[in-house]
Formats: C-alpha cells, sequence, structure tokens
C-alpha cells in the first residue's frame, strides 16, 4: 500500500511545476555555496578523513562513550532518560512537560523530534507547541511537514510564506519582501521565547569528557529555546557522541561547510545542565532523553556507516532524483540518500523500499558526503536485501529473472537488443523518444533517448575487425 | 511521585537493553579494551590532525581575527581596535551616534565594564525594543572563524546576547586564539577536567536565516549588527 503511495507522490510531484521552482531556488544555491567553501579550505578532504574517522571511532566505542556521556551530564545536573523506540521518547518529554505543569513549549529544529513523532505527541496532549526555527515556525503554520533536513520549508516559495503570515501573524504586514518577512516572525515569536514553560532541543553533538550538548543555528533560537523556560529537554540519537570538544571541531568545519556553504554558523553553542548557583540565568531542570530507534540494528546490520552522518543535508542538494521530486514525496522525516538508507531501519524495508528503489546510483551523494557514507553501497545493500526477503514488487522481480535469463545466454542477448533497437526506431524523431508502447512510466514526465544506431557489441566486434585488418 | 519512579524503573530497562544491543554487534575481543586504549586512540585521532586546519594569513591572531571580519566574511560584523579600556565608553557613544541610536545601552554587570565611567549613558535598557544595545566582554576570540566565545557566569547572563537589536562584544587581544581546538586546551585550564560553564556560546556574526527561499537575511531573531571592539591589554 504505501509502495503506491509513494509513486502517487512522486508523479504528484513531478506534475507541480511550481515545487520544481522552490526547490531549484535553494538547492541551487546551497549547492553553489558549498563548492566554493570546499574550494577555499585546502584540507577539506584531509578533514574528510579525520570526521570519518572520529565517527568511526565513536562508533566502535559506542557503550564507553555513552556511559561516559551520562556520568558527565549527571555530574552537571542533568538527568538522564532512555529510550530503546520512538513512543517512549516522545512519553518522556511528555511525561515532564506534564510533571512541569507546562501550557507553553518553545522547540527549536530537531529532526530527532521529528523522527520519534514528538511535534505530535506533544498536539495531543494539547500544550500549546511553538517552533522556533524560521521555517519550522512556516511548516507549522501550514501544516505541512519538513520536506528538507536543514530547509524545512524549501517547498514553499516567498508567496506561500507571505500568505501563511498574513493569515496567522498578529499584525500582519504588507510588504512581501524577505527581509520584512523576517522581521514579522521575529515579533510574533519573541513574546513565545520569554513567556515559554519548557524549552526543547535537539543536539549536533553530546561532548562525552564534560556531558556537554552542542546545538548549531544561524539564528539564535537554540539559546532562545533553552534559556527563559524553566525546564530544557534534550532529544538526540545516540549516535551523536564524540569524546571532547576538540573532537567536535572538524565536524563541525566539515558540517557547516557541507550545509550551508559557511565556515561556522552564527551561533554554537554548548549547554551543560540547569542553571549553577550564581548563573544570571538558565533553567531549573535539564532533561536529556537519549534515543535509540533503529540505530543499535544499523550496528548489527552492517550499516554501520550511515551512524556516521551528521545531518548536513548536502546528499540531498546534489541528489538528482530529491531535486525533482522534493521532500514529502519519501514520505518520511529523512529524504533524499541519507533517508533511503536511514528509514528501512526505523520504519522497516517493507514501508520504506520505494525510496531505494527510486535511486539512480550516481554516486553524487557519496561524493560530496562530508564523512565519507559510501551512500550507494549501502543502497544497494537494501535493495539485495529486498530481493532476497521478497519485498520488491512482483513486476520488478519478473523483469529481473527476465534479465538474468537473457544475461546467461550471449546470442539471446544480442538478438533481443538488436530487435529492440529496430522496433524503436519507428518511434524515434529527431533522436528523441516521446511515446512509445510499455514505456510510459519514462516518457510521461520526459523524452527518452532513441538509439544511437547499433548495439554495443555490434559496434565493439565492427572496431575490432577494423583494428586487426 | 509513583509515576516518576515508574517511568525511571522504564528507562533503566530501556538503559539495560540498548547497552545489550550495542554489545552485540560487537566482536568478543573488544571486551579486553581498557579506557586507557580508547583514551590514547582518541588522543592520536586529534594530533594526526594539527596541520590540516584552515590556516591564517597573519601570524598574530587578534590581527587574523580583525582581518577575517573586515573583509566581510562574518555576516552583518564590523571592528575595531583600542588602545585602551578606559577609551570603551567614548567608542560606544560614537557607535550609538553613527548609527543613531538613543543615549542608552545594556552593560554587562561585569567589573571591568561597570568600573569604567560612562557619563550620563543609561546602563539598564530594555533589550526587547526595537534598536536596542547591548555591551559585554567576551571571554575569548577565535581568529579561524572570527568568533568570540561568551561563558554564562555569576556576571554573564546568557539571555542578553541574544535580544538586543545591535550587539557590541568586547575582547582582549591577548585571549585571541587561533584555532577552534585551541578552546579545548583553554576550558581545560579554566575549569579542570570534565567540567564546563552551564552555558558556552561561540558567537559569529549576527542573527541569520535563509529559511525563506535561501536568502540571507540578519536579525532573525537575535542581533541584526554585532560589532566587535577589539581591546589592545598588552
Amino acid at each position: 500500500m504505501k509502495q503506491n503511495k509513494f509513486k502517487r507522490n512522486v508523479s504528484d510531484a513531478l506534475n507541480n511545476p511550481k515545487l520544481k521552482v522552490a526547490i531549484r531556488r535553494t538547492t541551487d544555491r546551497a549547492d553553489a555555496k558549498r563548492a566554493t567553501a570546499v574550494k577555499n579550505f585546502p584540507g577539506f578532504d584531509r578533514t574528510r578523513e579525520q570526521g570519518q574517522k572520529i565517527k568511526d571511532h565513536v562508533i566502535e566505542y559506542l557503550d564507553y562513550y555513552l556511559a561516559e556521556f551520562e556520568r558527565n551530564a549527571i555530574a552537571n545536573g542533568s538527568i538522564v532518560h532512555w529510550a530503546k523506540n520512538a513512543e517512549h521518547a516522545s512519553q518522556i518529554v511528555v511525561d515532564i512537560c506534564h510533571e512541569q505543569g507546562a501550557k507553553k513549549i518553545t522547540r527549536s529544529k530537531s529532526m530527532l523530534g521529528e523522527e520519534i513523532g514528538l511535534p505530535a505527541a506533544l498536539d495531543r496532549e494539547d500544550f500549546e507547541r511553538v517552533e522556533t526555527d524560521l521555517a519550522e515556525h512556516i511548516i507549522q503554520l501550514a501544516g505541512d511537514p519538513p520536506s528538507h533536513i536543514v530547509w524545512p520549508a524549501l517547498h514553499l516559495t516567498r508567496e506561500d510564506v507571505v500568505d501563511l503570515f498574513r493569515e496567522n501573524h498578529q499584525n500582519p504586514i504588507e510588504s512581501t519582501q524577505v527581509v520584512d518577512l523576517v522581521s514579522s516572525a521575529r515579533r510574533e515569536l519573541r513574546h513565545h521565547f520569554l513567556s515559554a514553560d519548557v524549552g526543547i532541543t535537539g543536539a549536533n553533538f553530546l561532548v562525552a569528557d564534560t556531558g556537554q550538548v552542542c546545538t548549531v543555528t544561524n539564528e539564535g533560537n537554540a539559546e532562545l529555546t533553552t534559556t527563559p523556560p524553566k525546564v530544557h529537554i534534550v532529544t538526540a540519537g545516540i549516535e551523536k557522541l564524540v569524546p571532547s570538544i576538540a573532537h567536535a571541531m572538524p565536524l563541525l568545519r566539515l558540517l557547516v561547510r557541507s550545509a550551508t556553504g559557511a565556515d561556522i554558523t552564527q551561533y554554537t553553542t554548548f549547554h551543560n545542565g540547569p542553571k549553577r548557583g550564581t548563573d544570571l540565568d538558565g533553567p531549573e531542570h535539564c532533561h536529556i532523553v537519549l534515543v535509540d530507534n533503529g540505530r543499535t540494528n544499523m550496528l548489527k546490520d552492517d550499516m554501520k556507516e550511515m551512524l556516521r552522518c551528521i545531518r548536513c543535508g548536502a546528499c540531498m542538494n546534489h541528489c538528482v532524483v530529491y531535486k525533482h521530486i522534493g521532500g514529502h514525496a519519501y514520505g518520511s522525516v529523512y529524504p533524499g540518500p541519507m533517508g533511503a538508507v536511514i528509514t528501512p531501519n526505523i520504519d522497516g524495508l517493507n514501508n520504506a523500499f520505494e525510496p531505494v528503489s527510486a535511486c539512480t546510483l550516481n554516486g553524487k551523494c557519496q561524493e560530496v558526503c562530508p564523512v565519507n557514507i559510501p551512500l550507494p553501497t549501502l543502497i544497494r545493500a537494501w535493495r539485495k536485501k529486498a530481493w532476497e526477503k521478497k519485498v520488491d514488487t512482483i513486476r520488478n522481480r519478473f523483469l529481473v529473472a527476465c534479465f538474468s535469463q537473457l544475461a546467461q545466454r550471449p546470442r539471446l542477448f544480442q538478438f533481443t537488443t538488436n530487435m529492440a533497437i529496430l522496433m524503436m526506431k519507428p518511434f524515434s524523431r529527431r533522436g528523441w523518444i516521446r511515446w512509445m508502447p510499455f514505456a510510459g512510466s519514462w516518457t510521461t514526465n520526459r523524452d527518452l533517448l532513441a538509439p544511437q544506431g547499433q548495439s554495443f557489441i555490434q559496434q565493439y566486434q565492427k572496431n575490432r575487425e577494423r583494428h586487426e585488418a | 511521585m509513583k509515576h516518576k519512579s515508574d517511568e525511571l524503573s522504564r528507562s533503566d530497562q530501556h538503559r539495560k537493553d540498548i547497552f545489550a544491543d550495542i554489545k552485540k554487534g560487537k566482536p568478543a575481543s573488544n571486551e579486553a579494551i581498557k579506557p586507557e586504549q580508547i583514551e590514547r586512540e582518541a588522543q592520536a585521532l586529534l594530533d594526526n590532525y594539527v596541520q590540516d586546519r584552515p590556516f591564517a594569513l597573519s601570524n598574530e591572531p587578534a590581527d587574523e581575527l580583525v582581518r577575517r571580519i573586515t573583509s566581510g566574511v562574518v555576516i552583518g560584523t564590523t571592528i575595531e581596535r583600542l588602545d585602551c579600556t578606559s577609551l570603551l565608553p567614548k567608542a560606544v557613544e560614537i557607535f550609538l551616534d553613527k548609527h543613531d541610536l538613543p543615549n542608552s545601552i545594556l552593560l554587562q554587570p561585569s567589573a571591568p565594564l561597570t568600573r569604567l565611567s560612562w557619563g550620563d549613558m543609561g546602563l539598564l535598557a530594555n533589550l526587547d525594543q526595537e534598536n536596542s544595545v547591548s555591551v559585554c566582554m567576551a571571554d575569548l576570540g577565535i581568529a579561524e572563524t572570527g568568533s568570540v566565545i561568551i561563558h554564562s557566569s555569576e556576571t554573564m547572563p546568557v539571555l542578553m546576547n541574544f535580544l538586543s537589536t545591535y550587539q557590541i562584544i568586547t575582547v582582549r587581544k591577548s585571549t585571541v586564539l587561533r584555532h577552534l581546538e585551541d578552546y579545548s586546551e583553554i576550558a581545560l585550564r579554566l575549569f579542570g577536567p570534565n567540567k564546563s560553564p552551564r552555558n558556552t556560546t561561540l558567537i559569529t556574526g549576527a542573527s541569520g536565516t535563509t529559511d525563506i527561499e535561501g536568502e540571507l537575511v540578519q536579525g532573525a531573531h537575535g542581533p541584526r549588527h554585532v560589532h566587535i571592539i577589539c581591546l589592545d591589554d598588552q
């Protein structure tokens, strides 16, 4: 059922010309900025190796570092909670909010929060949930899920935001300039920051030897979320650890250059527990919820490399599939190449195979990955698993079986390809095929390149004869 | 209270399950590895990387900080140098005049700042107003990124750095570090092993966002403009 849904999502996305404009406005800008940032940092490749080694080291000794982080976080006054799955993680947060008698809750963007379904869990309990990241604020007003892990509102154009703010902001503005829209959100959100009872953040890094929780933002909304309320709750995946603050630094260099093309974000903050005796501000309580939700399976299932992911979004900005269909079509919190690999770990392969099968394996994602995750290899591993577990469609299995029969019989294979070339000829116009029987799923949204003369084998043999002659 | 203890024991069970699942994924030989070896491996990762960090054009970290900010790569930020801390109130006054701002700031309640003579300037401005100005002293600077570092303390409220429209931050020349990693040595010296302030923020420019069509706008939630004053304290 979910498989049909993906197909429908893709076709809806491809038939929405506005969506493509919206996607390209942000991703093309991000690609260019990343390329410049990498060019301006000669040590990028070596830093990439370094980042990979640091993450691999942590994954190798994950239990050691988790225990160390827990010890130091507790020593600094935090309460550490553990959650094996999404439901339990959300429940812990909801329980804390109830215990504190919370009414208003501010939240700064956290993909893990989305992964565990926290926004919905808070809404079910009738808390007033205020998303404070500008993009999250926009999609909260639109009632949309995020469509990108760095720019969650990337699917919306400025015109959409104008309408949303006019409808929802207390003092709506006339202007359609981006700068004025940002000011309107600033006014709208300021009083929420100062009157919230609980502030919830994610974590970009958890520093094992101090118990610090690192957040990275350009807006400063994380600090405004964690400082005024009396409770700070952190929700974080167990793979977010680094041994020390010094180990976080090369990863920060990689993360920010790969995500936005800057050298560092405007605010890189290390939070550590509740307010100390003499501090002038800060929360009275701090809770840290450490979430597994499929991550330990990735250790076992040889998906280890995926745990390196630092959530920069470069793989989706550079993905030909993502650029056409956008984030929502994937039907999960994590879209693009990294999403195709992670989601089956969380939702099960049965429910998340179609995005895996949509990949073109062009390898661009691994090329730009700041921690060198072999995304195409991991995607192929899921395809292999899907074949073994018979998860893919019957049509697909039938076609692969046909191909395997052909591929084992060279003469039959050549005969079939030659026939196909002949059959395709009548449909070609100036090198392209606009329509052809049985090729509808290709030609509905784009033309098919017509065969350029003979098959590879025919050309190869002809060339060899010429060389030998 | 009963509810609370139930939750904690449930969390305990989840903790056990997570650690058990991590163990399952590991070769048995890993059990014998001692913490000292893990720490050695972690340290080696840092030692092998030193020469690949972004390099500086200037040997003097404070010069590099000034050069970076002047070159415009740090969003919404300007910088000036002052020879002497006592000149700070005058420099702030000039800044306020230049930007056509009221003669009122929120001054960080820290002795090196409060003991200066501020004349008739208001020092307890309400930051929740448009065009408000805050003035504070950073604990450290970082040349590599053009950042300043601020630690929460009994004289440093965190919130004051996120509410004003204009943010003036002073940083002593002698406290500017070369690279991001250099901070970890200083932090160890300042706070001791396994310790840190409740809040450590690296500020690198004005609050900004690219969330609408990727277009950069300054002053998303916090300051629209940051002015760094580098004090020559040597």
